[in-house]
């Protein structure tokens, strides 16, 4: 029993090799050609489909102790034919680089280009290279300029406080000083009443005095 | 403008302003009280003279006659003016004799000083110590003078000026090979910054420096100082500064003197590297045996 198992192992690797294989080939090719692959393998993945049901045939008839092994096994083949189902949907609405290659004329088979390709490219990671460290230069710059401006601000802040301090001395000052010269006006006024008075009381009185 | 026309017009007035002092001080002046007005005339025309002398570019006369009205602003009490008049002599000088500019400016200071106004008199330490600094070459006096200034704005709760002054003494310090003063200069600035939202970017420059100074006198001392300025300022861990050290550290320990001329390099290749850290930087290459004595 196990060795028909095992008979049907080998035909499902040889038959899922090929059709990755062919999958790989399906995004490359163009019409009647691709249509016949893609039909082809369709045909292949029946075939394992059949090879997975003979499989699970198989394993029923394998006794209780050794069965556990098989299902294991036969379980990953089945994960591994999803697998393929899927990558097959995929081949067939895939891009291919040929394409893309055969617009901009570039071949891609060419060890040359590659290199060519290969030499661009380290000078663009260069380019970048040497950008990204101006660009660190400008940041750290940026940071010290900061750094000052945020140290003068500070000091600006402390000068203004000062004289927001000042200020409010000046203010208390001022209120001291008009009370002062309020104080002062109020008493040089008291002279003048003074003087303007004594001589109606003088007059008064010499009137008093002179009627006894 | 005619400079010989207007010393000639100075000279004159200062002529007129000597006799009305003299006259002042006469009995009868005295007697009926105009000595007073005559000696404020005679400041007026002795600040006049002064700016006609600095228009001729006569920066000796100017500040003498400065100087004469500041003495004759101290006969009438006028402290203000006389200060006032005294740093005016001060700038005029600073052209001329530096020696005479240092003293006008110290009898200003002391008349600010007595009348309370410190930040004023701080401003003017500064003053004198760029004129040592730069004139008279005289690092010592420059370094007593800007620590004068800075007690002078702590009194005054101007911190952020008070650390610009500490921090010129520091540089100085470092250059003069006064290393302990420089480190706890720096450590002190570095941990008065640190909690200040605006200035605690500046922590980790102050922590650097401090660092570098304990690195010139022992190698131990600065990793110890690291660990220390990490625990208390843990953003300094990040930053280039602390890699450059670490880098440093690592290449004197091994006596590996290519090692640490190409961290300085990195280093210096972001951003350059000032006087004052690459000399600092060069003392400390020195101490790797077996060194060829420059930064390459």
């Amino acid at each position: 029993m196990s060795s028909d198992f095992e008979t049907y192992e080998q035909d499902f690797g040889t038959i899922t090799a090929d059709v990755t294989n062919k999958i790989g080939r399906i995004p490359k090719l163009n019409g009647e050609e691709k249509t016949q692959l893609v039909l082809n393998v369709d045909k292949q993945l029946e075939e394992v489909r059949e090879l997975l049901e003979q499989m699970d045939l198989e394993v029923r008839e394998i006794p209780v102790q050794s069965r556990a092994m098989y299902n294991s096994r036969l379980k990953s083949y089945k994960q591994e034919m999803d697998k393929l189902e899927k990558d097959f949907k995929r081949s067939r609405i895939a891009y291919s680089d040929e394409v893309r290659n055969e617009l901009l004329g570039e071949d891609a088979g060419s060890s040359e280009n590659q290199r060519a390709h290969l030499l661009d490219n380290t000078e663009r990671l260069e380019r970048s290279s040497r950008r990204l460290e101006a660009g660190y230069q400008i940041a750290v710059e940026t940071e010290q300029v900061g750094q000052e401006i945020l140290s003068n601000l500070h000091s600006d802040r402390e000068k203004i406080q000062r004289a927001r301090e000042r200020l409010r001395e000046t203010d208390a000052n001022l209120g001291k000083s008009s009370r002062i010269l309020t104080g002062m006006l109020r008493r040089s006024n008291f002279p003048k009443v003074e003087t303007s008075l004594m001589p109606r009381i003088y007059f008064n009185l010499i009137i008093v005095l002179d009627s006894r | 403008m005619d400079t010989s026309g207007k010393e000639k017009e100075a000279i004159q007035l200062m002529a007129d302003a000597d006799k009305k002092v003299k006259s002042s001080g006469s009995f009868l002046g005295g007697m009926f009280g105009g000595g007073h007005h005559k000696v404020e005339d005679a400041c007026e025309m002795y600040c006049r003279a002064a700016n006609m002398f600095k228009m001729a570019k006569n920066w000796n006369a100017a500040g003498g006659a400065f100087c004469k009205a500041a003495r004759l602003h101290m006969q009438l009490q006028n402290k203000h003016d006389c200060a006032v008049s005294f740093i005016d002599a001060g700038n005029a000088y600073k052209k001329a004799d530096p020696n005479e500019a240092i003293k006008c400016l110290n009898a200003a200071i002391d008349i600010y000083a007595d009348m309370g106004r410190f930040t004023i008199a701080a401003k003017h330490h500064i003053n004198i110590a760029e004129i040592y600094e730069s004139e008279m070459v005289d690092i010592e006096k420059a370094i007593a003078h800007y620590e004068q200034a800075a007690d002078y704005y702590k009194g005054e709760e101007s911190n952020s000026s008070a650390n610009k002054c500490l921090l010129k003494v520091g540089a100085y310090c470092a250059q003069l090979e006064q290393y302990q003063k420089a480190i706890e200069i720096y450590e002190q600035v570095g941990a008065n910054v640190m909690d200040n939202p605006l200035l605690k970017y500046s922590a980790k420059e102050y922590f650097f420096k401090a660092s570098l100074c304990h690195f010139i006198v022992d190698e131990l001392n600065a990793k110890i100082a690291i660990e220390k300025y990490e625990e208390m300022f843990p953003a300094f861990s990040d930053s280039r500064e602390c890699k450059l050290l670490k880098k440093l550290l690592e290449a004197h320990e091994e006596q590996n003197s290519e090692a640490f001329t190409d961290a300085v390099k990195e280093f210096d290749s972001i951003s350059r590297l000032d006087q004052w850290h690459t000399t600092l930087l060069l003392r400390i290459k020195k101490t790797i045996q077996g060194d060829e004595g420059d930064l390459k």
